[in-house]
């Protein structure tokens, strides 16, 4: 296994950049996920470093090599794609032993190297099928059999999981991330989707139109978003927003909203009388109760999971959204007063967007 | 919606003139080839033959050379069949996997030389055969209809390899294939029921052409199965048992490819219609 250094890497597509001097340090055995919303950057920069994509500037290096113009086949790379990429015409087994063939490795060594692939993922009932006569998530299994078998130094997969149905997606989540605690390899995943993203990744790259927003593992990003964007991308719902000035009076805090709304910031929080913040709350940190000071809200719509209630509100012309666990009934219309948790609260500059 | 019985009894009535149109001319071809030289003139025509006789496939296999003609026409036929397909797997991939400058100019330049009808091209084939020696030679023959077959080769290969994920090619890139590995292990096989169909169709026109081999070859030991044909157009006689039975024999290769592989053909043409 080896670690992945992307150190400044440009890229461009004509006079067009669409990476803007990326850097990210991958240690070895570690899985990190880039994550973004479509036409981040994110995809073209896991096939930078697969070799599929050529570096405009900078340079990477898997395993201390730079492998700027090492060709894709000589990185010792392995790569699952999101359409799983296999050989239709080939069975599950010559799928898997493909690149093992082209090595020339004997063929004893080849069999055994499939068969115990294929027992780690559960194939082994399904080498002599065809891939039109497997399942979304067997064939997304071969793929990462295909990736296996070379044991290669650095493992990439690309959005594969956005192909399967919600709950297949869940199963191979689990897998993906027991099989890289069992093979230790070092592992750079991509997807849009910020929960796989937070359930699976040693570190999380957020990256938004060819930037780095920020780096870290899931709950620092989670807890400390540097910026609006990360704010508002991690999490599910997302983090509730409101635009005002901070407010100081003795030993309290607060932010008073231009529709005249207050909202309870804990007294050390930073930022001066005055200043012009972006003012987050997770929906998961608003209660029905508290002793600080709430948002009184009108109900729109109430969702429930079983598990847990969902609540869309309205704060005086601004929708909020309010996770409580466990089961509450609210009818359309109905007042409520939500309560922002204080040592939950997140404060932006509204200029720079940053956290201050 | 169901179909009343005069509609099903009208479609019926038009697909069996169709059926008629069609196979009369094949039908009449083998009749004829088995009746003598004079009830085949005779007036009256005769359906069936009077006189059963297979005299006319022994002259002309026996003592015409259509041994000899069969051989030369297979020769070129399969030559030009697979140097069209083999040429229009490299350039049909080339087009479809890469962008390089003054791609769709050449592609376009390919698409318009059908445009341009073979009579047009006959007289700058044989000035240029002549010259580099291949005149009255089979790779000359070869060389001219692969030129024309071509095209259409390179067209198809690349409206086919375009159905194909790019992403097959890359994973077989990080498997470590190399771009021919890639190409034939990979690429081509998916690619099986179009390159089939291309195939034939290139073997076919070569099969049936008349023009370029009567331009391009004039001793009679090259000549080609169609060529043979004319011949036995004399000046003063038509010898029309013999045609006919000379064109039995020259169906037969194409009748029988087509019945092996229409299965392929069908799908390869199908494929054609509804991807990209």
């Amino acid at each position: 296994m080896a670690t992945v250094d992307v150190r400044n890497v440009r890229k461009s597509f004509g006079d067009h950049e669409v990476i803007h001097g990326i850097s990210a340090f991958i240690e070895d055995r570690e899985f990190v996920i880039l994550v973004g919303p479509s036409g981040c950057g994110k995809s073209t920069l896991l096939r930078m470093i697969a070799g599929l994509e050529d570096i405009t500037a900078g340079e990477i290096a898997i395993g201390g090599r730079v492998v700027n113009d090492v060709r894709a086949k000589e990185r010792d790379i392995a790569m699952v794609f999101q359409n799983y990429a296999l050989y239709p015409h080939m069975t599950v087994y010559r799928n898997m032993a493909f690149s093992l063939r082209l090595k020339g490795m004997d063929r004893d060594e080849i069999d055994r190297r499939v068969k115990r692939a294929a027992e780690i993922l559960n194939l082994s009932d399904l080498l002599q099928r065809q891939p039109r006569q497997l399942s979304g998530g067997q064939r997304q299994r071969v793929a990462m059999g295909r990736a296996i078998v070379r044991n290669p130094q650095v493992f990439l997969f690309d959005e594969p999981l956005s192909n399967l149905d919600a709950k297949l997606r869940v199963q191979m989540r689990s897998e993906i991330k027991d099989l890289h605690q069992r093979l230790g390899a070092t592992t750079v995943y991509v997807t849009h989707d910020q929960l796989e993203a937070m359930t699976m990744a040693d570190r999380i790259v957020v990256m938004s139109e060819g930037y780095v927003e920020q780096m870290g593992s899931p709950l620092e990003l989670y807890d400390q978003p540097v910026n609006t964007f990360v704010a508002g991308f991690l999490g599910s719902p997302a983090m509730n927003f409101f635009e005002g000035r901070i407010g100081r009076e003795d030993a309290r805090a607060w932010v008073d909203t231009a529709d005249g709304t207050s909202l309870p910031l804990p007294a050390s929080a930073p930022g001066n009388e005055g200043q012009t913040v972006i003012y987050g709350v997770r929906p998961e940190h608003i209660g029905l109760s508290g002793e600080t000071l709430a948002m009184e809200a009108g109900v729109v719509v109430m969702e429930t999971t079983g598990s847990a209630t969902q609540l869309l509100a309205d704060v005086a012309g601004t929708r909020v959204v309010a996770a409580f666990n466990g089961r509450h009934v609210f009818r359309p219309g109905e007042r409520v007063s939500l309560h922002p948790e204080l040592e939950h609260v997140h404060l932006f500059d509204a200029e720079t967007r940053q956290r201050l | 919606m169901r179909k009343s019985k005069q509609v099903w009894i009208f479609i019926y009535a038009a697909l069996g003139v169709m059926f008629v149109y069609n196979l009369l001319p094949f039908f009449w071809m083998v009749i004829s080839s088995f009746k003598t030289e004079l009830e085949v003139i005779s007036y009256p025509a005769t359906l069936l033959p009077n006189e059963f006789t297979t005299g006319a496939y022994e002259k002309i296999w026996l003592q015409e050379g259509f041994l000899l003609y069969f051989k030369n026409s297979l020769i070129v036929s399969l030559s030009t069949a697979a140097l069209s397909s083999l040429v229009g797997i490299f350039a049909g991939y080339g087009f479809s996997r890469f962008r390089f400058p003054g791609r769709l100019t050449l592609m376009t330049a390919f698409l318009a030389t059908q445009m341009i009808p073979g009579v047009l091209l006959v007289g700058p084939y044989f000035k240029m055969l002549t010259i580099a020696g291949l005149y009255n030679t089979l790779f000359g023959l070869i060389l001219a209809q692969t030129s024309i077959t071509l095209p259409f080769s390179v067209w198809m290969m690349k409206g086919y390899m375009d159905t194909v994920p790019i992403e097959i090619d890359q994973a077989a890139e990080v498997d470590g294939a190399s771009r021919l590995q890639t190409m034939f292990l990979c690429i081509v096989p998916l690619v099986l029921p179009g390159l089939v169909a291309t195939t034939i169709f290139a073997f076919l026109l070569s099969w049936g052409d008349l023009l370029w081999a009567l331009c391009l070859i004039s001793e009679q030991s090259k000549q080609t199965i169609t060529l043979g044909i004319t011949q036995l157009v004399g000046q003063f006689r038509v010898q029309w048992s013999e045609i006919m039975a000379a064109t039995v024999i020259a169906s037969i290769i194409p009748a029988t490819l087509y019945l092996i592989l229409q299965r392929y053909l069908v799908q390869g043409f199908a494929e054609a219609a509804v991807k990209e």
